[in-house]
């Protein structure tokens, strides 16, 4: 019992940290209709320049956080004001593609301001454990599945039930209209980017905190958040975040069951197999038509 | 959505009001400018260049197969290095076995038909943004794959690939690579080329253009997409082929994200949708990191690629073929103008 405790444990802290990043992914998808292939980049801003700042220039961790958190919500706000803004109407995909080079540049540009090598972060309460019922907890875990559930729901009280969220989803059916009944759509698109931003960049860091920073470590987490959301539905709430949690718990009872390199192969199995037997009608966005 | 469908009639479209006797000498026009192009390097660059030519000409299969599914289907895969590295490990354990190239062609395309099946046929389905996502976790798929089979396939270290040999042909003469690496970059860009033309090419332009719009006049969109896909795997994995047997040496980096990045990058700058922009991209992705280790920044090569794509995809989405199109056109409209002065 302890070690399938364990386990169990170990899925829902990585799903919720996918849960919590697909979130970011869900608002932004649905505000602007659009993906950002770069949004895992953008969380490594944050943590990698946090670590340069607090291990290579001295600053203290603290002030070194937040210097990485304001960068990463800078970037993504930029992404979507000096990019995914300008892509023209009626071609579909070019966003991914648009962001596909900003991954490529960031990815890059990091690599060149700092280095290629991967470094430990600073721990943020891994280290600090507990028992509860013979399963070891950390203090980490539970910031993370703390954070995910309060996130989650704030996020969905906003946006169903305060006037900010009515103008949000107004926006997102039809800015045209939302603009024209007295919505500030461009300021509501940016405030969503730069949330996402700091979202990405709070999850970044806590990924770091658990493993270690370098330039691509945030690339496999965010396949993962994908998938989950690609699952679930990217213009659904609920589903997508579920997903993403039975996501993890699933990798780690693969990884627990077949090995630690079954993780993978189990992941890109159960894509394949969800995909060819869910009905269309579950997987499938509700509207296709972008024409 | 329409915009494009208008601005971009194919030629072929317009071929059969031509008739048949404009056509012989038209083809037989590109025939021998792509002779007299693919004499240049034996004749007048070194060893090494034509050692670089061979590699262009490997890497102008794989971005023709990427053309045929992003720029005539509209379908994004992010692991189209990674079907080259699926064809290039193949090429390697039909080597080590002792099989020769025929052979190993003939495994390269049925590996790489399978992996696309099973890739596409669940995934196409349903929208095509799902299917840039399933390619990335194939992507990763295929990394732990190398990285788990150490034995099999040299694991994170790379491994050596025996030289092909036709008659007395050795792919590790530059100059044999190049003449051997020439037929299958011939016979892609000649089937490429008449694809346009055929009902699958322009079943292919629907779907790229309105899935929607496809459907309602009858094209079986999912089929046309997977076809792609298929076409394009086999491709990509042809020129894994010869990429293994050109450069004698393969490692997993060859055929990381980044690497599908890069070949990705060089669809969308030579130009998305046309045969010219694939060899433009091919030339790019193979000359380009040289010219930077040439002028001694071999760093910069992915940060200019990153931004080129970003910028290039957003002010010329038709690349460098499009621009020059629109230059060409410009020209002869302005030359028209004073002839309708006259």
């Amino acid at each position: 019992m302890g070690d399938l405790g364990q386990i169990l444990l170990g899925g829902v802290t990585t799903g919720s940290l996918y849960a919590l990043f697909l979130l970011g992914v869900l608002i932004v998808f649905q505000v602007s209709k659009s993906m950002n292939f770069a949004y895992g980049q953008v969380g490594m801003i944050a943590a990698f320049s946090a670590w340069f700042f607090y291990s290579e220039q001295g600053l203290p961790v603290p002030v070194a956080l937040m210097i990485g958190v304001l960068l990463a919500v800078i970037v993504n706000s930029a992404i979507d004001f000096a990019a995914i803004r300008r892509i023209p109407a009626g071609r579909p995909g070019l966003d991914l593609v648009v962001t596909l080079g900003i991954f490529l540049l960031i990815t890059a540009v990091m690599q060149q301001l700092i280095d290629a090598n991967a470094h430990t972060f600073v721990s943020l309460g891994a280290d600090t454990r507990t028992e509860v019922a013979g399963v070891v907890v950390s203090m980490s875990d539970g910031i993370v599945i703390g954070l995910t559930v309060v996130t989650v729901l704030a996020a969905y009280l906003l946006l169903n039930r305060t006037s900010l969220g009515t103008s949000l989803r107004a926006s997102a059916e039809d800015a045209g209209i939302a603009q024209a009944a007295g919505v500030n759509v461009r300021a509501l698109r940016t405030a969503t980017w730069a949330v996402a931003g700091l979202i990405a960049a709070v999850v970044a860091i806590l990924v770091a905190s658990r493993l270690s920073v370098d330039a691509f470590y945030m690339t496999p987490f965010l396949i993962k958040a994908f998938i989950a959301g690609m699952i679930g539905g990217l213009d659904r709430f609920w589903l997508p975040l579920v997903v993403a949690v039975a996501l993890g718990v699933y990798e780690s009872l693969a990884v627990y069951l077949l090995g630690a390199s079954a993780g993978t192969p189990a992941v890109f199995l159960l894509i394949i197999v969800v995909l060819a037997l869910v009905p269309k009608r579950f997987v499938n966005e509700r509207n296709e038509v972008r024409a | 959505m329409t915009g494009t469908t208008m601005t971009r009639p194919r030629r072929g479209g317009k071929n059969p009001t031509v008739g048949k006797g404009r056509g012989v000498p038209r083809l037989l026009t590109r025939v021998a400018v792509f002779a007299v192009i693919a004499a240049v390097p034996p004749l007048l660059f070194d060893d090494y260049w034509v050692f670089m030519s061979a590699q262009v000409l490997a890497f102008a299969v794989a971005t023709l197969g990427l053309d045929i599914l992003y720029g005539r289907t509209g379908q994004m895969s992010l692991a189209h290095a990674s079907f080259m590295g699926v064809g290039a490990y193949t090429t390697y354990v039909m080597a080590t076995n002792g099989y020769g190239p025929a052979m190993q062609l003939a495994a390269v395309i049925g590996v790489a038909l399978i992996a696309a099946l099973v890739v596409s046929v669940p995934t196409l389905r349903l929208s095509g943004m799902r299917l840039a996502l399933v390619t990335l976790a194939f992507g990763e798929l295929l990394a732990w794959a190398i990285r788990n089979t150490t034995d099999l396939t040299g694991g994170t270290q790379g491994a050596s690939v025996d030289p092909f040999l036709f008659g007395r042909l050795d792919s590790s003469e530059p100059l044999h690579a190049y003449l051997i690496a020439l037929v299958p970059a011939a016979i892609a860009t000649a089937f490429a080329v008449h694809l346009g033309r055929t009902q699958l090419g322009r079943r292919m332009l629907a779907v790229r253009d309105s899935e929607l719009a496809a459907e309602s006049v009858g094209v079986a969109v999912a089929r046309t997409k997977v076809t792609a896909f298929l076409i394009s795997a086999v491709y990509a994995g042809v020129a894994g082929w010869l990429y293994a047997g050109i450069t004698g040496f393969i490692a997993p980096p060859d055929f990381d994200l980044f690497a599908s990045v890069y070949l990705f990058v060089a669809v969308v700058i030579g130009g998305a949708g046309t045969v010219l922009g694939a060899w433009l991209g091919a030339s790019y992705v193979v000359l380009m990191p040289e010219v930077f280790t040439l002028a001694g920044q071999p760093n910069l090569y992915p940060i200019v690629g990153g931004a080129l794509l970003a910028i290039v995809a957003l002010v010329v989405p038709d690349g460098i073929v499009g621009l020059g199109r629109n230059v060409w056109r410009r020209i002869r409209g302005v030359r028209g103008d004073e002839e309708e002065s006259k």
